[in-house]
């Protein structure tokens, strides 16, 4: 692990992104601006009968003419970038649950990261909203962790896989760490 | 006095003079060189950054050489359109 060190005994128990179908979310404006230029030509076809005035300038907008290809070429590059760059931002962007605390990282941008870690044993409260017809079927939401303390903080991730695993996944390691007073 | 505006029949004889002026063989080699350099850079950092933090991940490496056969491909796409 580069951002933290494990303790002694201190295990990872699970590693947390957003659910699938909230990256797709994140690809579908790529996607869409991808497939505006293969509808471009049926569209300029359909402008030039509809406006002989256009002459034959729109028809020329085929995708064998060559500078259309290397236009073409271009945009997808571009947006094949934008989109790589959307899974980096999804895949950098973690929450690691260990048998000790909660480390969660928020990936800003390129070279702007922020660790944020929290002992499990200052968690005073784990709440999750699953919100929308989406999120419930396929099993996304947010989870909030508060935590006490004079500088009590609360850490939100949305659009968690499994948030209710999760929360009780903290809740189980909350309970490890404090052993249930044995009463005589 | 000036003389009244006269109609075109089409747009491309109003951009037809501007575009014989263009050298489009050089402005996409610029184009394509500026990009190639964009994509270089990129590529690099989003590796560095994948590698770094991907928590020794099994997705970092495939995901890096996706994205750089993806836009080898798109590369190719738009240079088959420049020797044809």
């Amino acid at each position: 692990m580069e951002e933290f060190e494990l303790e002694p005994g201190e295990q990872v128990m699970r590693t947390v992104r957003k659910h699938w179908l909230v990256f797709l979310g994140m690809l579908l404006p790529y996607i869409f601006l991808a497939l505006i230029p293969l509808f471009l030509p049926g569209i300029f076809t359909w402008a030039t009968r509809a406006y002989p005035a256009f002459g034959d300038s729109l028809v020329a907008f085929n995708l064998m003419n060559p500078l259309v290809r290397v236009g073409l070429g271009v945009w997808w590059l571009i947006l094949w970038i934008g989109a790589f760059n959307a899974f980096t931002s999804y895949f950098l962007n973690v929450w690691i649950i260990t048998s000790q605390r909660i480390v969660h990282i928020q990936q800003f941008r390129f070279f702007e990261r922020r660790v944020s870690s929290f002992l499990l044993v200052r968690v005073q409260d784990v709440t999750t909203n699953i919100d929308g017809i989406l999120a419930d079927l396929f099993g996304f939401g947010c989870v909030q962790v508060e935590t006490a303390g004079t500088a009590s903080s609360k850490f939100v991730m949305d659009g968690v896989a499994d948030p209710v695993g999760m929360r009780d996944l903290i809740m189980r390691e909350i309970a490890l760490l404090h052993p249930p007073a044995s009463g005589v | 006095m000036d003389t009244p505006l006269q109609g075109v029949s089409s747009p491309m004889e109003v951009f037809a003079p501007l575009l014989r002026l263009v050298d489009v063989p050089g402005v996409v080699s610029i184009i394509a060189v500026l990009l190639f350099i964009v994509w270089v850079i990129y590529t690099l950092i989003a590796a560095y950054h994948l590698l770094r933090y991907g928590h020794r991940s099994a997705v970092a490496i495939p995901a890096i050489i996706t994205h750089v056969i993806v836009s080898v491909l798109l590369a190719l796409y738009a240079v088959s359109g420049i020797n044809t």
